[in-house]
């Protein structure tokens, strides 16, 4: 059974509020789930340890990762995401505040899907999380279950 | 060294023309002997009626005679101060020699002329002698002839010619004799012959004119008709066996000069090869010796460079090896000399090398862990603050006053400027970290690029643009496209303030290189700060006047050191600016 869930993997509580903020400002009425660290995300997607009564096979729709977190980092996710069958399609944007070089190139050899930087602009945040959201939610056509 | 080989080719050169010397000198004296055989065997051809040898034999006379001149004139300078063969002792002797040489050959020369003009006359006596001798069978007939006359007619002859016929007789066998002889002892027997023959011609004409019987006269008188056209001969004959035999005589003496020519020749040859054996001898152990040292000093040579070029190898190899990155490349030389303590020098500079290489990585490390942590940790705090004032001026408007909103609006307005200088300052890091990726770069393309986004931007601005096309050089397109944002991006900025403006982008020399350049007759600079504005964070404007981080042109500094390039700056207040830059 296929849920709309989002499933928000973010660290730091402002950013997490800012973009629950964002996104309800947008009108995207989906349901967040946010993880605060790499392990637990793993955990929601993977339904073990704290969500070991959770339905594996429901899948958020979309996961928007930052990349900087404590335990598991971000890459490390994105990782373990592509290398299992039951989750390599599924959409995953990074949303982080990293510029770095570096960063985008590891994302992508990952095979994320989209990789958006966070203005410091509130307004252009917001802006951006309408748009990641508009895209990954209604214009794109998820993969089939 | 060098004078030492300088001094052996002078030495080699020496003894080589010494001993060139010495054997032309042999060489010449063994023609000589060769030449007094010669003559001596052509004097005996010529003077037997060989006349081509003795055409021979004066040529070869003559030559001895030049050569032995030359010998002791012009060749034998042995003993002169400036001869090459110094042979003083023997030169003394060879001297003498030479005169007792001379004095023996004069007259043997003098004998060959003579020879030589006398050998034409022994050929004319022998062919004389022989025409003579092939008439005597005649005149013995004509003889007997008289003789039957005298007999057998009326016996009583007069008792005086009878006598007188026996002297014709007489003669006549004496004058055959004597030129049968002739060609052989000319000397004596040409006097005799003259005699004889004399005596005959007395006889005859005694007798004929002596009132001989009738009988008796036509015999006779034949007989000395016959005996006439050998008479006339022999008249010939005398003079020409004079000179032939004074010819012999000088053959003779020739020949018995010959022995001893020979005999002072040798002698000179052989005083002349003892002294020069000897000093040939002393030029071969010189040469020897010279040749050994040198050989001697080749190696010398030899063995020191190959010590010398060892250590500074080793060197080179470890300078190699350590220019391609491997900084634990040492070098082994052991030696106590300047090269070893060049070697000691250099590795310790390369320990020191390989610890500062260590540090510097670490300070690297941490220099990206810091970088890193700007980007994203110092990030997430302002968009924070911003995001919230922002939230505030949302959702409590109807609670703030305008002068709270204004104060939210400027927190809102730092947070962002704060995050454009973060963007800035990691932009300009970057630019110093990042690797170079060297190609053709289209610069005058690059620029065009810049003013079509400017105008985008900010449209209803009257500026004129002039590109210079072709401006194509080697660089790393990202950077470069970096240095063009901020050079024809501030010439846009600084003309904001004026209605119009013109922004150049072009090329010209500097110092016989090329530069390229961005002029703008916009706000300008005082050059007395033209210094402050490549370092970062300096502004020379206020931020109210000309918006800004203060970063943008060193960055531009940066990228130009990078491309080995120099950037500069010319302006006047309101009246415009132009950066220059080369590259490489």
């Amino acid at each position: 059974m296929a849920s709309d869930v989002i499933l928000l993997v973010e660290d730091n509580p402002d950013d997490e509020a800012l973009t629950i903020r964002a996104l309800n400002r947008s009108k995207i009425s989906n349901d967040v789930v946010v993880a605060r660290d790499g392990v637990e995300a793993i955990d929601y997607l993977f339904a073990i340890g704290s969500y070991s009564d959770r339905d594996v096979n429901d899948l958020p729709r979309l996961v928007l990762l930052d990349l900087k977190l404590p335990k598991a980092d971000g890459l490390e996710v994105l990782k373990r995401i592509r290398a299992d069958d039951r989750t390599k399609r599924l959409p995953v944007v990074v949303l982080t505040s990293s510029k770095e070089d570096q960063d985008l190139v590891d994302s992508y050899n990952l095979g994320v899907n989209s990789y958006i930087h966070k203005p410091v602009d509130f307004m252009q945040f917001t802006e951006a999380v309408r748009q990641v959201g508009l895209y990954w939610l209604v214009l794109n056509e998820p993969p089939p279950r | 060294m060098a004078v030492l080989m300088l001094l052996s080719i002078g030495g080699v050169f020496l003894q080589v023309r010494q001993q060139r010397d010495v054997a032309s000198v042999v060489t010449v004296a063994a023609d000589q002997r060769l030449a007094i055989q010669r003559i001596a065997n052509r004097t005996a051809k010529a003077i037997g009626g060989d006349l081509k040898a003795n055409a021979i034999l004066q040529r070869t006379a003559d030559e001895f005679d030049w050569n032995l001149r030359v010998l002791r004139d012009g060749g034998l300078t042995f003993g002169s101060p400036g001869s090459a063969f110094d042979l003083p002792e023997a030169s003394a002797t060879i001297q003498s020699q030479m005169d007792r040489i001379d004095r023996i050959w004069q007259p043997t020369y003098g004998n060959v002329t003579v020879v030589s003009g006398a050998a034409p006359a022994g050929v004319l006596v022998n062919e004389l002698a022989l025409q003579i001798t092939s008439r005597f069978p005649d005149l013995d007939r004509a003889l007997e002839n008289t003789d039957a006359a005298g007999t057998s007619g009326d016996r009583e002859v007069d008792a005086s010619v009878l006598f007188a016929l026996t002297d014709v007789r007489r003669a006549l066998v004496r004058v055959r004799l004597q030129v049968l002889e002739i060609a052989q002892n000319p000397k004596q027997t040409a006097p005799e012959l003259a005699e004889d023959a004399g005596k005959l011609d007395e006889v005859l004409r005694v007798l004929l004119n002596g009132g001989l019987k009738q009988e008796l006269l036509g015999p006779v008188d034949v007989l000395a008709a016959q005996w006439e056209e050998s008479s006339q001969d022999i008249k010939a004959l005398i003079p020409l066996a004079e000179e032939f035999a004074g010819g012999l005589e000088a053959a003779r003496e020739i020949a018995g000069s010959s022995e001893p020519l020979l005999r002072e020749i040798a002698v000179v040859v052989g005083l002349f090869d003892q002294e020069s054996r000897d000093k040939i001898n002393q030029v071969q152990w010189f040469l020897v010796a010279v040749t050994g040292v040198f050989l001697y000093i080749c190696a010398l040579a030899m063995w020191v460079t190959w010590r010398t070029i060892r250590p500074l190898d080793r060197l080179t190899r470890a300078t190699t090896i350590i220019a391609e990155g491997d900084l634990s490349a040492r070098v082994e030389v052991g030696s106590r000399d300047e090269i070893g303590m060049l070697a000691a020098a250099f590795n310790r500079m390369t320990e020191d090398l390989q610890r500062r290489d260590i540090e510097l990585a670490a300070v690297n490390e941490e220099l990206e862990a810091f970088n890193y942590s700007v980007s994203h940790d110092l990030r997430a705090p302002l968009r924070t603050i911003d995001g919230f004032s922002q939230a505030l001026l949302e959702d409590y408007e109807d609670k703030l006053d305008d002068e709270g909103k204004d104060y939210l609006g400027r927190t809102r307005a730092a947070s962002q400027r704060m995050g454009r200088l973060i963007d800035d300052l990691l932009n300009l890091s970057r630019v110093t970290r990042r690797e170079m990726r060297f190609k053709e770069v289209d610069l005058s393309a690059i620029a065009r690029q810049v003013v079509v986004e400017l105008e985008e931007g900010e449209s209803g601005r009257d500026v004129t643009f002039e590109i210079t096309e072709g401006a194509v050089t080697m660089g790393d397109p990202n950077l470069l496209r970096t240095v063009l944002d901020n050079l024809i991006g501030n010439a846009w900025k600084f003309t904001g303030n004026h209605p119009t403006a013109k922004i150049e982008f072009g090329i010209t020399e500097d110092d016989g290189r090329r530069a390229y350049f961005v002029r703008d007759d916009g706000a300008g600079f005082d050059m007395e700060y033209a210094d402050n504005l490549f370092g970062a964070f300096q502004r020379l404007h206020g931020m109210t006047e000309f918006p800004g981080t203060g970063i943008g042109l060193a960055t531009v500094q940066r990228i130009i050191h990078r491309h080995g390039g120099r950037v500069w700056a010319e302006g006047k207040v309101e009246q415009g600016a132009t950066f220059y830059f080369t590259l490489g």
